[in-house]
């Protein structure tokens, strides 16, 4: 049953917002459903597998778990799908494989929205605010299947979209592959208004397992088990509790202490933030930019990272002379929430033109 | 089988009595009170959207929530009240001779206090109203406390079903046969509706938009699997699960009854418009669209925009494939 105010009931579409992630992808649905999936597919190694897992694709925190059996695809890298990225013919398999991925992930984030046989699913999905003309059509494409519409939207701008912050704001978007600063300022904007930056989640997970090596050799630690910890105890705060993980040393499970690793990994992200900020606000009316400063939004997954808020602000205040973040209250569907609400806003002779 | 036998009574964990004994020691109050011809209340307490609040934040929510309460009342009423609790999660207080006056302040002070209870579940605050259904009755009309607490739970029933947040008084019948006279509902924050028949308990009353919207999401989830399941089992040979195809239409439909109340209460959310409080505005963003902001103009450019872009970058995309061909 429909709710009431979807846009137009009476035509059976179903709209949906996308947030595909380097490391989750959301779906805010108009049907009420929001699901997020780690981005991760896999396909069975061989029949052997197949036969064991009774799938041909598996998704997520399902795929991770099964991984030994699978080839496991992360499709996207810096917020776009990998085969976009890769050039030459020696990564041609490569770049297929992860183009399929991606395809079979959005086929899935799309079936667990799910849309009734009879509707129409007219999807926005949010990409990088410097996304290139490249990876933008290797998304499109891979839409183009599992969607009979389908838009692009810069995803600092949906944040801001979603959350009504149209003026004066400037947004930062922190996810697993990119950093994405975006300045609000009233009308939709263009590329001088946007920053995008590769020192996001994966750039922190990097420095934490580098860090993690340099101070206890012996442990042994797989990625998987670095963004693990960086999740369970990301902090940036002066006082932070002891961060206690255990890793194995020679087979043997042994805990260690990883606070000061913690911290410093994650507070690497906040000098390059910064720096965008400061080129955004720079080139900004010089009557407006303390407005600007005083409405920094952080959204994303990324800025769940405790004290993260505070760190930039006093880096704001060292290099800018003020500064005011606000985070916002739903990290992981701010992307798609906003997502939806422009697919919802989007007038029905667009989405036909797309079709 | 005697008349209190049915009396829902739990036996709380440490208690000393049996829930047998606790309904012994309360029909003992009755006679107690009717030979010393002393007054008995009957105040019975239900949680607002208890059931919500724990489906949507868990049964820690829950315990912390109903302990709170059970505290605060343990605290506020007299040591010689007694203080019980019922399946249901209903609290029953007996309050011994005391006017009607008195009582009534004492379940507006219970009301007003546990407005201001606090309790957070992750990051939300969240706050709990009580629906109050009570009967007061002089020591000489008393003839049993199942007919006290009859009376009581009517008057719940009408508190619950008139929004929550208030409390009822229900008339006490003296005799088994006169009728009892229809509860009269006593507002507390809201002005309520001017007579209030016993009506079916509204699981959204005072929802705030988050946690209607969670609760949507749950109903959407949970019919759309149930529609799944019933056309999976219409879809295998007839006569091998008939029964299970009636169970899985039966909740398909009583689902579907749900969606449609919640539809209501969200196109009446919506209908109200942005003049509310953020969050049920928020609630009118994501469902709304456009037609609700002062912003309208400048959304509508943009989506102008957003479309221009999407449209350039298709014709790349029709250009480079037939490019390729």
């Amino acid at each position: 049953m429909p709710l009431p105010a979807q846009p137009s009931p009476e035509t059976g579409v179903l709209y949906l917002g996308i947030d595909l992630g380097t490391s989750r992808t959301s779906v805010s649905a108009s049907n009420g459903v929001r699901v997020t999936v780690p981005s991760f597919v896999g396909y069975p190694k061989d029949v052997v597998a197949r036969k064991l897992l009774k799938k041909d694709v598996l998704f997520g925190d399902e795929a991770l778990e099964k991984r030994l059996s699978l080839n496991l695809y992360r499709p996207l890298a810096e917020g776009v799908i990998k085969s976009s990225l890769e050039s030459g013919k020696s990564n041609q398999i490569e770049a297929e494989a992860n183009m399929r991925a991606a395809r079979d992930l959005i086929a899935e984030i799309v079936r667990q929205a799910r849309p009734r046989a009879d509707e129409l699913v007219y999807a926005v999905i949010g990409v990088p605010a410097q996304a290139s003309i490249n990876n933008k059509e290797a998304i499109l494409e891979a839409a183009k299947e599992c969607v009979d519409s389908a838009m692009l939207c810069s995803e600092p701008f949906s944040v801001a979209y979603g959350l009504d912050m149209l003026d004066d704001v400037l947004v930062i978007d922190i996810g697993a592959g990119t950093v994405d600063l975006c300045r609000m300022h009233g009308t939709m904007p263009e590329d001088a208004d946007q920053v995008t930056m590769t020192t996001a989640g994966d750039f922190v997970d990097d420095n934490l397992e580098r860090l993690i090596g340099e101070r206890y050799p012996e442990a042994q630690v797989t990625r998987q088990m670095v963004k693990t910890m960086k999740e369970r105890f990301g902090s940036i705060n002066d006082n932070m509790d002891p961060c206690v993980v255990t890793m194995p040393v020679a087979g043997k499970p042994t805990q260690f202490d990883i606070k000061e690793e913690i911290k410093e990994a994650c507070a690497a992200i906040v000098p390059p933030i910064v720096s965008g900020l400061q080129q955004l606000i720079a080139t900004f009316d010089p009557e407006f930019q303390d407005k600007l400063k005083k409405r920094v939004l952080l959204a994303g997954g990324g800025s769940q990272i405790k004290g993260l808020d505070t760190a930039i602000e006093r880096e704001m205040v060292e290099r800018l002379g003020s500064g005011k973040v606000i985070r916002t209250e739903e990290p992981m569907y701010g992307g798609s929430n906003g997502a939806l609400k422009i697919a919802n806003d989007m007038p029905d002779e667009y989405w036909e033109q797309l079709r | 089988m005697s008349e209190l036998d049915q009396i829902p009574i739990k036996t709380p964990p440490g208690s000393l009595f049996n829930a047998a004994e606790l309904e012994r020691l309360l029909e003992a109050e009755v006679d107690r009170a009717r030979r010393y011809d002393y007054s008995l209340c009957c105040v019975l307490i239900a949680v607002d959207r208890l059931e919500a609040l724990t489906d949507l934040h868990g049964s820690s929510a829950h315990d912390e929530i109903y302990g709170a309460v059970e505290r605060f009342l343990r605290r506020d009423l007299r040591t010689s009240d007694f203080i019980g609790t019922l399946m249901g999660d209903r609290l029953l207080a007996v309050i011994p001779s005391t006017s009607r006056d008195g009582v009534v302040d004492v379940v507006r002070r219970l009301l007003v206090g546990v407005r201001k209870l606090e309790f957070t579940s992750g990051d939300r605050q969240l706050r709990v109203t009580l629906s109050v259904g009570l009967t007061w009755a002089p020591g000489s009309e008393l003839n049993g406390f199942k007919r006290l607490l009859g009376a009581a739970q009517g008057a719940l029933g009408a508190a619950l079903g008139s929004g929550g947040d208030r409390y009822v008084e229900g008339a006490f019948a003296k005799f088994e046969e006169a009728p009892a006279a229809a509860p009269t509902p006593a507002p507390e924050a809201a002005p309520a509706p001017a007579a209030v028949a016993p009506a079916p308990v509204d699981a959204t009353a005072g929802l705030d938009p988050e946690d209607l919207l969670a609760a949507v999401r749950h109903v959407l989830g949970e019919h759309a699997q149930a529609v799944a399941r019933m056309e999976d089992a219409q879809s295998r040979p007839s006569g091998e699960n008939s029964d299970q195809v009636k169970l899985l239409e039966r909740r398909v439909q009583k689902l579907a009854g749900e969606l449609e109340r919640y539809q209501q209460v969200v196109a009446s959310l919506i209908e109200e418009g942005g003049s509310r409080d953020d969050g049920v505005a928020s609630l009118g963003k994501i469902f709304g669209g456009i037609g609700q902001g002062k912003d309208d103009e400048k959304r509508k450019h943009m989506m102008g925009d957003i479309f221009q872009a999407n449209l350039a970058l298709k014709q790349a995309l029709t250009e480079s494939s037939e490019g390729g061909n």
